[in-house]
């Protein structure tokens, strides 16, 4: 609901992110201090994150 | 009066459906500022533009070079956003240089007729570390 334009698609005066999941730069601090050799992916929308993981910081990502 | 106040006052507009607190805002904005601000803002508002100096494509080459992000991925968040601007300034959220502050304090009017334009008169080199 960051994005202007889903939230006047919605008709939304405000959007803000309220989730219980960790963002893009959280799953990211993750994994690099656990130092994760291995990633698996279980659902959601992960093509751009295992592409990332997986070119930049050579970590091997699988899915289940 | 500030970029950054401009700035507040589109998000203030941009995230109301009431028109009576749109006019209080537009009000409380244009008291507070020089009339010559206030033609820009006016101008910015109903929809007019200057001459585009910078495509949306040259400024997310640049924020990919600045940042290492992977082009790839800023295309990825452009699907999801659809205009260049806005994912470059989403993506630039949590980074704040001294610089950013800087021009945040610059009015809209030396932004708008000095800045901006100056822009055009450099080369690609000048261009890139004036932006």
């Amino acid at each position: 609901m960051s994005i202007r334009a889903l939230r006047k698609r919605s008709g939304y005066d405000k959007g803000f992110a309220i989730s219980d999941h960790a963002d893009w730069d959280g799953i990211l601090e993750v994994v690099k201090k656990s130092e994760a050799k291995n990633v698996f992916f279980h659902h959601g929308d992960s093509e751009a994150l295992s592409k990332y993981l997986s070119e930049r910081e050579s970590i091997n990502v699988i899915f289940f | 009066m500030s970029l950054n106040k401009f700035s507040e006052l589109f998000v203030d507009l941009d995230s109301s459906n009431s028109t009576n607190n749109k006019i209080k805002v537009l009000k409380t904005y244009f008291l507070s500022n020089e009339p010559i601000d206030n033609s820009w803002a006016i101008y910015l508002l109903t929809g007019k533009s200057n001459k585009r100096f910078i495509s949306g494509r040259y400024l997310k080459n640049l924020f990919s070079q600045i940042y290492e992000y992977p082009q790839w991925l800023i295309d990825t968040c452009y699907l999801k956003v659809g205009d260049s601007a806005e994912v470059v300034s989403l993506l630039l959220k949590n980074k704040t240089t001294s610089r950013n502050k800087k021009l945040s304090n610059i009015s809209l009017n030396e932004l708008l007729s000095e800045k901006i334009p100056d822009l055009s008169k450099l080369n690609e080199e000048e261009k890139n570390l004036e932006i």
